[in-house]
């Protein structure tokens, strides 16, 4: 039992990181599909940092700025370019994906183990993630402000908040977090990167957004249900019960537990303004 | 009319020499020569148009590409992002492997190929079932749910062709070979029955898009939800019909492959993966919506993809680099979109709490 929390906990930390960045992202309006290609460009950077330093800490570091880099990006191409907020988060990940594979080819070293992390180190990171940025939405100005750009951004801009530099900002905060969720991926545990790591979990976290109806502390609770699913996965596993259902079946759990959930607690509401594009009508 | 299409063809060869100019970059830097652009780009067109093989190469890569791409592009017709068209083709290729294996003693060749196709079909559309009726009803965005599903067909697909329905005969975690599969055009070339069947199959798309009722109520649907609803078209069972025959497409296009091509005929466990699917999202977008642009789009991430492999071979350049282009591309172009049919289809997307529809497009927000 204890082994199965220290494990759900040590799963859902990555988890809950790139949540509370979605939290942030979409609380400024913008949709954030780009989340798994954030996490894993963090991944693959705290790998490559780690291993060139000898430094875990400094690997972390570079994927967190590495990850705000991207969320930078995605601010630029829909805030910017107005580029549908979907179609710029899909081609973010599929570019992340190759990119990464790509230079993983080049450099075969990245194979070997890096320095490591704590896991308790990432799970302080979260807890602290998750105080810092409910406590900003719902007591600072600037958080008021955020969630006003996603709200009514013409209301807020009336009102003389500058909408699009401060999403701007929260797409770089948004992103810092969800590359520490990635680093933490590759630092953790394995010690290394490998393709296509992330595996989907930033689609999971958008949906853990979702299912923490947008609020910091709903997200990081569905993040631990989510971490807790792939805990149980992997304890079933060890476990021996590979022999009554077999590990694909096995693996397939979070996924299919992100479903139901997504299918019978949906309740909350959308920042009013997620997604539209500035200017455009008609 | 054509001052339109030269707008797009226009737009999508400016993306489309931006993306093999950031992609030129990215080779060179990381292989530190800058030279090897030149050489890896060379390889990869030589690779894909450059003799006859490769050209046979070419369009056995198109294939598939033509009917995911069209898969996608009917969804998009209708205002929806069908992300999952991979899993559904390859819930749509098992279940067209078991279909052709288990009947082959039941049925004659020619009944068991179409019969075996449409198996294939429906799965696919089965497996489209659940997202649009999410977001229809509970309005949970298609694209999250879509890429939820994509997870589950490929352990399923794979937990499937690797245990129960294993060829018992062999030692690979594949099933037994189908009893009948589609000809090919040549000899000496893998290209099969499937490229006509699939240009056919557009241009009848293409076709119904333009002149059938049902055409124009999607492409009503797709191009202001609000506006059709108080034209009286039923949005919801536009939606939902549209991401049924995306599915079936896409479950078509896994059927095909596996009845058609040599190295298959039996669905191996790892099918799930070959990537088709994802390539179908940006032939879609590269056509711009367009049915008769998934066509040039095909053949070029066709071309791509068989060159790819030319070029991993004979300059070492990593494949992946495609994926990296085919990425930018998507960028590019709905960056370059403008108000086309693509940027419309995303703007006023979101869906309340209730299932309802707001319709944000009448928020101006400058």
């Amino acid at each position: 039992m204890y082994e199965l929390i220290s494990a759900a906990l040590r799963l859902a930390s990555p988890l809950a990181l790139t949540a509370l960045g979605g939290v942030v992202s979409e609380r400024s309006g913008i949709i954030a599909l780009h989340l798994e290609g954030v996490m894993l460009t963090g991944a693959f950077v705290a790998a490559a940092a780690a291993k060139a330093t000898g430094n875990a800490i400094i690997g972390l570091f570079f994927g967190a700025i590495a990850g705000g880099m991207i969320g930078l990006l995605h601010a630029f191409l829909t805030q910017r370019l107005k580029t549908p907020h979907m179609l710029s988060g899909v081609g973010i990940n599929l570019a992340a994906l190759g990119m990464t594979t790509f230079a993983l080819r080049q450099s075969s070293d990245l194979y070997e183990s890096a320095p490591q992390i704590a896991p308790v180190v990432i799970v302080l990171l979260a807890a602290l993630g998750a105080i810092l940025v409910s406590f900003a939405l719902s007591r600072t100005t600037v958080g008021l402000r955020l969630k006003s750009c996603g709200e009514n951004p013409v209301a807020a801009r009336s009102a003389g908040i500058p909408v699009v530099r401060l999403r701007y900002e929260a797409s770089f905060f948004s992103g810092i977090l969800a590359g520490t969720g990635g680093a933490a991926l590759s630092l953790v545990g394995l010690g290394a990167f490998t393709e296509n790591m992330t595996a989907g979990r930033g689609y999971i976290a958008l949906a853990a957004v979702i299912f923490g109806k947008w609020s910091p502390i709903g997200a990081v609770g569905a993040a631990c249900l989510f971490g807790l699913g792939d805990a149980l996965q992997v304890t079933m596993q060890t476990l021996g019960w590979a022999t009554i259902l077999p590990p694909d079946l096995l693996t397939l759990l979070p996924y299919a537990i992100t479903l139901i959930a997504l299918t019978l607690f949906r309740g909350g509401v959308a920042p009013h303004a997620l997604g539209i594009i500035d200017g455009d009508d008609s | 009319m054509t001052g339109a299409v030269l707008k797009t063809a226009r737009r999508s060869c400016l993306s489309l020499v931006i993306a093999f100019l950031l992609g030129g970059a990215l080779i060179a830097s990381l292989q530190h020569d800058i030279k090897a652009p030149f050489a890896a780009y060379n390889a990869l067109f030589t690779g894909a148009f450059g003799s006859s093989s490769s050209w046979a190469n070419t369009l056995r890569q198109t294939m598939p590409l033509l009917l995911t791409g069209m898969a996608v592009a009917v969804a998009l017709s209708a205002g929806l992002f069908n992300i999952g068209a991979e899993g559904q083709m390859a819930v749509g290729g098992l279940a067209a492997a078991v279909a052709g294996y288990g009947l082959k003693d039941v049925l004659p060749g020619y009944c068991l190929l179409p019969f075996s196709c449409m198996v294939g079909a429906l799965a696919g559309a089965v497996w489209a079932t659940p997202p649009v009726l999410l977001r229809v009803t509970r309005g949970v965005h298609e694209v999250i749910t879509a890429i939820l599903f994509n997870y589950i067909a490929q352990n399923l697909t794979r937990y499937l062709a690797a245990y129960p329905l294993k060829d018992p005969a062999g030692q690979a975690p594949q099933t037994p070979e189908v009893g009948a599969t589609l000809p090919r055009l040549w000899a000496a070339y893998d290209v099969h029955a499937g490229l006509p069947l699939a240009l056919i199959l557009v241009c009848l798309f293409a076709w119904a898009l333009r002149y059938t009722v049902w055409g124009y109520e999607t492409r009503a649907v797709g191009q202001g939800k609000g506006a059709a609803e108080a034209a009286g078209i039923a949005v919801r069972r536009v939606q939902v019909t549209a991401m049924l025959l995306s599915g079936a497409i896409a479950g078509l296009a896994g059927a095909v492959l596996i009845l058609g091509e040599v190295p298959f005929r039996r669905f191996p466990a790892d099918f799930y993966g070959v990537g088709y699917g994802f390539d179908g999202l940006a032939v879609a977008l590269l056509a711009s919506g367009s049915a008769w642009g998934v066509i040039p789009a095909a053949l070029l991430f066709g071309g791509m993809n068989a060159g790819a492999e030319a070029m991993a071979f004979s300059v070492g350049t990593p494949k992946q680099i495609v994926q990296v282009i085919q990425g930018i591309l998507i960028v590019a172009i709905s960056a370059t979109a403008g108000l086309t049919p693509i940027r419309r289809n995303f703007r006023s997307d979101s869906v309340d709490a209730d299932g309802r529809e707001n319709h944000k497009a009448d928020v101006r927000i400058d």
